[in-house]
């Protein structure tokens, strides 16, 4: 415990919290399973995911649902809110269920350059985290906090290859009396396909994918207090569609731990989801 | 002779599509009378980032249904034979489904050829009020046509210039709009006392 405020766990600064920013994005192409891409979705365009997630890590499991809708204001600019469910989150001998923490994201796709069989684009994201998980539980299922986001996309999609790569900024509000430590979280993503497929056929991706995270210390009273740290994650996804349908699968292993003051084992995480355009 | 007979026999098993554009304050539109025309449309890469063309351009009045070439970078547009189509409201469709129009494919483009103030060919159709600006890509028919600068004709090509302006048609190939006989070629204006025997 530091100066009689929350302690530090594992579990703050991995999971809860992140989840609504980890997990899969709803877009208009394809996008990483855990992160997010600089795609957008089509002028009025409506889509619909609804996913489930595992985490397991020392001491602690999450087992959630996973909720996320995307609006098409133009074919430029989407709005995207998150809805994490902690189905069950176990944790420091005790369990937790409830919603976590909502994400309101707006991406704005600023450059693109279209190509016979190709794309590149780029998107600037903006977003807010609201605290509506609860903080005060053990395991918490938010971070008590509101922290506005932003971060750049960029992406290059092709008939065989993807790539990704994205920044995002996570400036953390300060909460019961400590400042939070801002969190960086960077996504990095290569794909293939296999085979290629028609309109009205079915399309596999396979991506491979890797999520970093880093922590900033939190402060209290003018100290900077032993949190916070980076994380890494590397795992295959695969995304199949058809039509108007994709369904994502994704498994990931934590390859990368430095966490100040924090011996315990990142959690290993897995998502399954379906998405739906209307 | 040469250059008259061979754009002609190309064009034959190509008709599909009789455009023309409207050159007027709403913006050009498409008279068709026939069934198919064909977008290029880059930044088409996977079969589920396609649903969106589908979602725009199916409500394009005149539109009946479509095919996506994804390798090949068009879509096929099945038309309501005599339906006007507005070529802004195609681009519009196209850049709402978060792509880019790069040309219509045009089969055949009905009208009369002449040469504006600034030396430009221009296909007029019947009605004075329907325009395009012409560009021939195609040497012969290049040449054939500056010798007979006002006279029916019928161009195939691309339109390009979707926004603002005259729209452009790339014209490959340009041939006399001929009354003849079926079998019979235009050798001069393409009245039926310059058809061939035979």
């Amino acid at each position: 415990m530091q100066m009689g405020l929350p302690n530090p766990t594992p579990a703050r600064i991995g999971l809860g919290s992140l989840a609504g920013l980890l997990l899969a994005s709803v877009a208009s192409a394809h996008e990483p399973v855990f992160g997010v891409g600089p795609e957008t979705i089509y002028q009025g365009g409506v889509g619909v995911e609804v996913g489930t997630d595992f985490e397991s890590g020392e001491g602690e499991q999450t087992y959630g649902l996973a909720y996320e809708l995307i609006y098409g204001v133009t074919s430029r600019i989407a709005l995207t809110l998150d809805v994490p469910q902690y189905l069950r989150r176990e944790g420091e001998g005790r369990s937790e269920a409830g919603i976590g923490d909502l994400v309101l994201r707006g991406k704005w796709r600023f450059w693109t350059r279209d190509r016979l069989r190709s794309s590149d684009k780029a998107s600037l994201i903006l977003g807010l985290k609201l605290p509506t998980g609860r903080h005060g539980s053990l395991p918490a299922l938010g971070s008590g906090s509101t922290d506005p986001l932003f971060g750049l996309s960029l992406s290059h999609e092709s008939r065989t290859w993807y790539g990704f790569g994205t920044f995002r900024y996570l400036l953390r509000t300060r909460h019961d009396g400590i400042e939070l430590g801002d969190r960086i979280l960077y996504d990095l993503a290569a794909g293939f396909r296999p085979w290629r497929r028609g309109y009205l056929e079915t399309d596999v991706v396979f991506l491979l994918e890797y999520n970093g995270i880093t922590t900033l210390r939190d402060r209290a009273g003018g100290s900077s207090l032993p949190t916070g740290g980076n994380l890494g994650w590397l795992g295959p996804t695969a995304l199949v569609s058809h039509r108007n349908w994709m369904a994502k699968f994704g498994v990931q292993l934590p390859i990368y731990k430095k966490l100040r003051g924090d011996p315990a084992r990142p959690a290993v995480r897995a998502v399954a989801s379906l998405e739906y355009h209307f | 002779m040469t250059y008259r007979q061979e754009p002609r026999r190309r064009l034959v098993p190509t008709l599909t599509v009789m455009a023309l554009a409207l050159f007027s304050s709403l913006g050009p539109t498409i008279q068709a009378s026939a069934s198919e025309f064909t977008l290029r449309v880059d930044g088409l890469a996977c079969p589920f980032c396609a649903y969106g063309i589908e979602k725009k351009l199916l409500r394009v009045s005149g539109i009946e249904k479509l095919d996506i070439l994804i390798d090949e970078g068009k879509v096929v547009l099945s038309w309501r034979p005599g339906a006007a189509l507005d070529l802004p409201a195609l681009h519009k469709a196209v850049q709402d489904a978060g792509f880019t129009l790069r040309s219509l494919i045009v089969d055949q483009a009905p009208g009369e050829l002449s040469r504006d103030a600034a030396g430009n060919l221009v296909l007029r159709s019947l009605d004075p009020s329907v325009t395009f600006k012409v560009q021939l890509s195609d040497p012969a028919s290049l040449h054939w046509a500056s010798e007979h600068p006002s006279m029916p004709v019928i161009a195939s090509g691309t339109v390009r210039e979707f926004t603002g302006g005259i729209p452009v048609l790339i014209a490959s190939q340009i041939v006399p709009r001929s009354d003849c006989a079926e079998g019979r070629i235009p050798l001069g204006d393409g009245s039926p006392s310059t058809c061939s025997s035979g």
